[in-house]
């Protein structure tokens, strides 16, 4: 990993769209999620506002999930303070959804009672390497066979075939020869 | 998801048709997110005679339309046979069964029956009654396909009926076994079936391929646990899993390096595995499984009421 | 040796020629009645193509059964051709000479039968082309199938090369045959004249083929071995099975050999051809072969037994004090042990009914073995049987089962009671002239150049 991308800096926000019938005790909130990172760790920091105030909105229970394929990955959790903020860490061994290395790292509020649910994701590039796409080697177990196989498969079964033909080509000669007058 | 269209449909009739129903759903998702859609793009050939039943299906422009069932059964799998033999891309699944958690109930397997419409007599995910010497508490064993990285059944498949994945699943290919069953005497589970009578067709039509079919019990073919790929291509859990309450079995993508149970609890993989002390069955034989254990430690259940079979009868 | 009297010479071919096409009562008794059960046998095939392999009692955990220790037996019994043709050629015993067509015979019969063992017990037999159109070399099946084709095509071969002359002979001799019938003994005989080329040519021939053979027929059952040896079940997974089979191969071989010589010296009036020489020699292999049949039991049940692993046991268990113990000592006593005392004594072996009798209990010792070797190793897997349905943790074979068994073995006999027909049984050339070469004890025949001692019914 290089030194300067070590601290590399992901912003990304997403605004919510669903328009949900107001409620009175529960808010609808915006969180802004500002990734970092240091030699092993994620740091994640949201800041969730209240959407119709744009004042910070605390005392609102986060959970950090990373999306995998069959569920979500609990990773951190917290508070949000009176500035509305809250600061995480986890660690950054978390492989990428695929090939591409990214994985989804989603913010969600679940039965808060400050705050409505809501979720909020943001894409990151995992700094592990993802496990390529090995085909199926030639091999005694996969579907093509190990060229060795093949060739001393075909070698023997072909000798002995060859010279199967060769006796009967005798057989022909044997037929050829009785023209012949020669004792 | 090759063409990426969307479709919905429903039957426009009423009556009994909860399977003909399930059918088309089931096609539909099949195809991953895709993509039934009308003849002209699916190519498929021998239009079946018109059988007079209507089906109303949702085409990618968004019109609804109401086409001949017969036209709908004709659609062409989204999935090729090419990709059922290579697996799911950038996919390697495998499974943790943690055998502290496992009290025996059974579910797993008839949550199992119940996906792949087998009969109770047959058993692709068996719980047996374990204990490894006399003195030692006995344990619940879940036994799954252990889907072996080096498997002993691919190798001696004399058609490539039977056949390893990419995405580490092993399959069997029922339109090409031949039922000459040497996989089965080369697996060292036990853990493949053969269909030694006609089976009991399920109302249901499928138009994957075989591998991948949900119903996979032909007349004189193996069959085995197959990981639910079907499922997995929708991102669904397998059947065994979603229907273990005790969260015993985790399923998951190694690649990812997470596994989620029942509950939908999602953990690191290598995690699990380093904090449960996790092993696999038979090391030894070589047979490299997908299929991990935790061993019976502090166990939820009570261990005293496990009576084990003698072997044989 | 001087050349023989070409009056002689006349009076062996005719001699030799009179079995040809010739019924023996006993023969239409006994070929009628394999006939019918290969009858049922047929109907039971049947039975079992319509309502699938639930008819026969093999189960999950016995998944293979009596067809698969069938197709072994048989596999192993076409050896006896490669023993003959080709072993005691180099070893150069010459006394085999009276012995090589009936030797090729029964291993022509027994690896038809062997080819076809698979595809009854195949779950869908009408993929079987699958096997050329979506075959994988990896696989011991495909090896075998291949093998066995080999092997068949080969022996076809070694069948008929040495038939050329002998056809030549019967198209010159039996002139008043069937117009089809000396027509095609015609396009047989391959213009034989017996000239020096055709004779230099045929003995090179027939010597390729001896060569080539040999390697093809341990192929063909080292490979059926390793069907069992490459899986990783207890008592299966073992390094000594490609030679057990073939060791145990050749000892059923030549104890159906000698059986069949017992029958068609009387049957066929062939004394002065199929002599006691003869039944002392095979007597003598068949000795050195049960002697080493039971060192490699020892190793195969004895070497396991010491250490007593733990999947072993229970299999050893069921071996030796289980509910095949019966079967085992039997195979082991009455089909090894009382076999080599017998024929240790030089006064048994010099007796056929003593050599017929332990060919008898070593034959039977060997078809039981090819089933102990298949099924009580398949009832005990790594993974213990628990919660079986009923029969899925045994194994009683069906009478489907039976009868298509039954009907295979009818069947082999039959198939080389018919390839005797159209034949001498004897290879009239080169039993000739061996007796011109090296006089008649060597061969082992007995007073056959005695004109006088020939009883003649040439046709």
């Amino acid at each position: 990993m290089q030194a300067n991308k070590i601290y590399n800096f992901i912003f990304l926000s997403f605004l919510l769209t669903t328009t949900v019938a107001a409620q009175d005790e529960k808010i609808n909130g915006n969180i802004a999620l500002h990734l970092s990172s240091n030699d092993s760790m994620y740091v994640v920091t949201a800041t969730v506002t209240n959407i119709a105030t744009q004042q910070p909105a605390k005392d609102v229970e986060l959970t950090f999930y990373v999306q995998r394929t069959f569920g979500l990955m609990k990773v951190a959790d917290g508070t949000t303070d009176s500035t509305g903020i809250i600061t995480a860490e986890f660690s950054s061994d978390i492989r990428g959804h695929d090939a591409t290395k990214n994985f989804l790292l989603i913010a969600k509020v679940e039965e808060s009672d400050v705050m409505k649910d809501t979720a909020f994701q943001v894409s990151i590039q995992s700094k592990l390497t993802f496990p390529a796409d090995k085909p199926i080697p030639r091999s005694i177990a996969g579907a093509h066979a190990p060229w060795w196989l093949v060739v001393s498969f075909i070698a023997a079964v072909g000798v002995v075939w060859l010279l199967f033909v060769y006796v009967l080509y005798l057989v022909y000669r044997i037929k050829k020869a009785s023209m012949k007058v020669i004792s | 998801m090759a063409c990426g269209n969307n479709c919905t449909c429903n039957r426009n009739e009423s009556g009994n048709q909860d399977n003909s129903r399930r059918d088309f759903l089931l096609k539909g998702l099949m195809g991953g997110i895709g993509a039934a859609f009308l003849s002209g793009c699916s190519g498929s050939t021998s239009p079946k005679s018109e059988s007079g039943d209507k089906v109303n299906v949702l085409t990618h422009d968004g019109k609804l339309v109401a086409v001949d069932k017969s036209q709908v059964a004709n659609f062409k799998p989204h999935i090729s046979e090419e990709d059922v033999r290579k697996g799911i891309p950038g996919k390697k699944f495998v499974m943790v069964i943690d055998l502290a958690k496992c009290d025996g109930c059974g579910k797993c397997t008839k949550a199992c029956n119940k996906m792949h419409y087998l009969p109770s007599n047959k058993e692709w995910i068996e719980v047996l009654e374990m204990q490894d010497s006399p003195e030692v508490s006995p344990y619940y064993f879940v036994k799954p396909c252990m889907h072996c990285d080096n498997p002993p059944c691919t190798k001696v498949c004399p058609v490539d009926a039977t056949f390893k994945r990419e995405d580490g699943i092993v399959a069997i290919d029922t339109d090409r076994c031949i039922g000459c069953r040497f996989c089965m005497a080369a697996c060292p589970y036990s853990v493949r079936l053969f269909n030694w009578t006609e089976p009991v067709k399920p109302n249901i039509v499928e138009t994957t391929p075989a591998a991948e079919n949900v119903f996979q019990s032909k007349k004189g073919c193996v069959e085995k646990c197959d990981f639910c790929p079907h499922m997995a291509r929708e991102g669904k859990l397998p059947a065994c899993v979603t229907g273990c309450p005790m969260n015993a079995i985790w399923f998951g993508d190694a690649n990812e390096d997470a596994v989620t149970c029942y509950d939908g609890t999602t953990t690191k993989l290598s995690q699990l595995l380093e904090d449960g002390g996790a092993y696999r069955f038979m090391e030894e034989l070589g047979t490299e499984p997908r299929v991990y254990y935790l061993p019976p430690v502090n166990r939820t259940y009570d261990a005293k009421e496990i009576k084990i079979e003698k072997e044989g009868k | 040796m001087e050349k023989l009297n070409p009056e002689i010479k006349n009076q062996i071919e005719n001699e030799l020629l009179s079995t040809v096409g010739r019924r023996y009562r006993q023969e239409t008794f006994w070929v009628i009645f394999l006939g019918l059960i290969c009858v049922g046998g047929t109907v039971a095939w049947i039975i079992q193509l319509r309502k699938g392999l639930g008819v026969t009692a093999m189960r999950d955990y016995v998944s293979w059964g009596l067809y698969i220790s069938l197709l072994f037996f048989f596999v192993g019994v076409s050896l006896i051709g490669a023993l003959v043709s080709c072993v005691l050629r180099m070893s150069g015993a010459k006394w085999r000479y009276p012995l090589i067509r009936i030797a090729e015979a029964v291993t022509l019969s027994a690896i038809f039968f062997a080819g076809f063992m698979p595809v009854l017990d195949m779950g869908r037999p009408e993929r079987l082309y699958y096997l050329i159109t979506h075959g994988r070399i990896q696989s011991p099946i495909l090896w075998d199938v291949v093998a066995i084709a080999t092997y068949f095509i080969g022996s076809v071969i070694y069948f008929y090369l040495p038939l050329i002359p002998d056809l030549a002979i019967m198209r010159d001799k039996l002139t008043d045959a069937p117009k089809w019938r000396r027509k095609l003994w015609r396009w047989l005989a391959m213009g034989w004249e017996d000239n020096l080329l055709q004779r230099r040519l045929l003995k090179k021939a027939m010597l390729i083929l001896c060569i080539v053979i040999l390697p093809v027929a341990i192929s063909v059952h080292t490979i059926s071995a390793w069907l069992i040896a490459f899986t990783l079940r207890p008592g299966w997974n073992s390094t000594i099975m490609g030679p057990y089979f073939v060791f145990g191969a050749l000892m059923a071989g030549t104890a159906i050999m000698i059986l069949i010589i017992a029958k068609l010296r009387h049957g066929y009036r062939l004394e002065h051809y199929l002599t006691p020489k003869h039944f002392n020699n095979l007597a003598k292999i068949l000795l050195a072969l049960t002697a080493f049949y039971l060192y490699l039991n020892i190793n195969k049940y004895g070497v396991p037994a010491y250490k007593m692993a733990k999947e072993e046991k229970a299999v050893l268990n069921d071996l030796f004090y289980g509910n095949n113990s019966f079967f085992f000592w039997f195979t082991q006593i009455a089909g090894l042990v009382i076999p080599i005392i017998i024929l240790s004594f030089k006064r048994f072996r010099q007796s056929i009914k003593w050599v017929v009798t332990a060919s008898v209990m070593v034959l039977l010792g060997a078809l039981i073995n090819r089933y102990l070797i298949v099924v009580p190793n398949m009832l005990h897997p790594f993974v213990p049987i628990q919660h079986a349905q009923h029969g899925y943790a045994s194994y009683n074979p069906t009478l489907i089962e039976w009868a298509i068994t039954a009907s295979s073995l009818a069947g082999f006999v039959l198939l080389i009671i018919l390839l005797f027909k159209p034949f001498p049984v004897i290879t009239m050339w080169e039993v000739t002239e061996e007796v011109e070469k090296r006089g008649e004890k060597e061969i082992g025949v007995e007073n056959i150049i005695t004109l006088q001692n020939i009883p003649t019914h040439a046709s």
